[in-house]
């Protein structure tokens, strides 16, 4: 088994994986499993269900590496299996109600910035809720679960100048909604 | 730049001023030290990126679970570049024989003369009574 470089290429990491080298894939999984697991937690709304889907996307990964061509980045193609069978799963399940998992708690802020905090976050969480629905996930997708322009543009199917002209006005949005809630605190 | 044109920055590659354009930064940077409302609108970016990222999920268990469930690969039992070797070696056997039977430089022994038949059956049945005795 060779060493694993952190810099290295995923497609070279994939022709080792269809070695059967662990190692590879190990490194595959640390690199993408947690976006998989936010993407899936995205689509489905169910956090059980998104890492059942990320489980089942990894052990595709590690069964295709043959066949995996390298025309398109295999981040793409992870994200594509993650997708499909993330649809496949909302068929079938209902997503966690929004309140099930508890806000992290800072506990080097006071309760009342604490307090303020959470409200901001309410406000933006709302905010984000009433974009279009494009919008919205391009939003989770690159300002939330830290996917880059060009994963998230290959992820929703869309091209990179639409993605970024829905983050343009989702970013303007999130500003002014922020910008108004300051001025309500200040007002009160 | 103006205030605008900072705005329409700020929404085009986000609060952090460090993954803009190079030139695009550097006009932003100057024009910060001394434009109020761009950078009242740059701490209002700043605090929307902090406020809805997301920590990573941590995945360390799931990680070992994936691992543990890995099926053996029938290629990690047998080298893909030994397969390829392998093959090539017995195409070219084959062109080899096939070449020298063509070339007639191998006798058929299916096609052997009777009398080279009849020698072959009588060393056969000799070795066979020597191993009985």
């Amino acid at each position: 088994m060779t060493a694993t470089s952190e810099g290295e290429d995923d497609a070279i990491l994939m022709a080792r994986v269809a070695d059967g080298d662990r190692a590879a894939f190990a490194l595959l999984m640390q690199r993408h499993l947690g976006r998989a697991v936010a993407l899936a937690r995205r689509v489905t709304g169910n956090a059980a269900a998104a890492e059942d889907i990320a489980q089942e996307a990894f052990l595709r990964v590690w069964r295709k590496a043959a066949d995996w061509q390298p025309t398109a980045k295999v981040s793409t193609w992870l994200w594509r299996i993650v997708m499909n069978l993330s649809i496949d799963q909302t068929r079938r399940i209902k997503p966690d109600p929004l309140d099930s998992v508890p806000e992290p708690v800072d506990p080097a802020l006071d309760p009342e910035a604490e307090s303020a905090r959470r409200a901001l976050r309410r406000a933006l969480d709302a905010a984000i809720a009433g974009l279009p629905e494009r919008q919205a996930m391009a939003v989770r997708l690159c300002l939330v679960d830290g996917f880059s322009q060009a994963e998230a543009a290959e992820t929703l199917a869309l091209t990179a100048g639409a993605l970024e002209s829905l983050l343009v006005r989702a970013r303007r949005s999130l500003r002014l909604t922020l910008a108004h809630h300051a001025e309500e605190g200040r007002a009160s | 730049m103006t205030d605008d044109e900072f705005m329409v920055l700020l929404d085009r590659h986000g609060a952090d001023l460090a993954l803009w354009p190079d030139p695009d930064r550097r006009a932003a940077a100057a024009m910060l030290k001394h434009a109020a409302e761009a950078r009242r609108q740059l701490r209002l970016a700043e605090q929307v990126a902090a406020l809805i990222a997301a920590p990573p999920p941590d995945t360390t268990r799931l990680q070992r679970s994936i691992l543990a469930a890995l099926p053996v690969p029938a290629v990690a039992a047998v080298p893909r570049g030994l397969v390829a070797s392998a093959g090539a070696t017995l195409m070219a056997s084959l062109a080899a024989g096939l070449m020298l039977g063509w070339l007639g430089l191998v006798n058929d022994p299916l096609s052997a003369p009777p009398d080279d038949l009849d020698q072959t059956i009588a060393i056969a049945f000799f070795v066979d009574e020597s191993y009985g005795s």
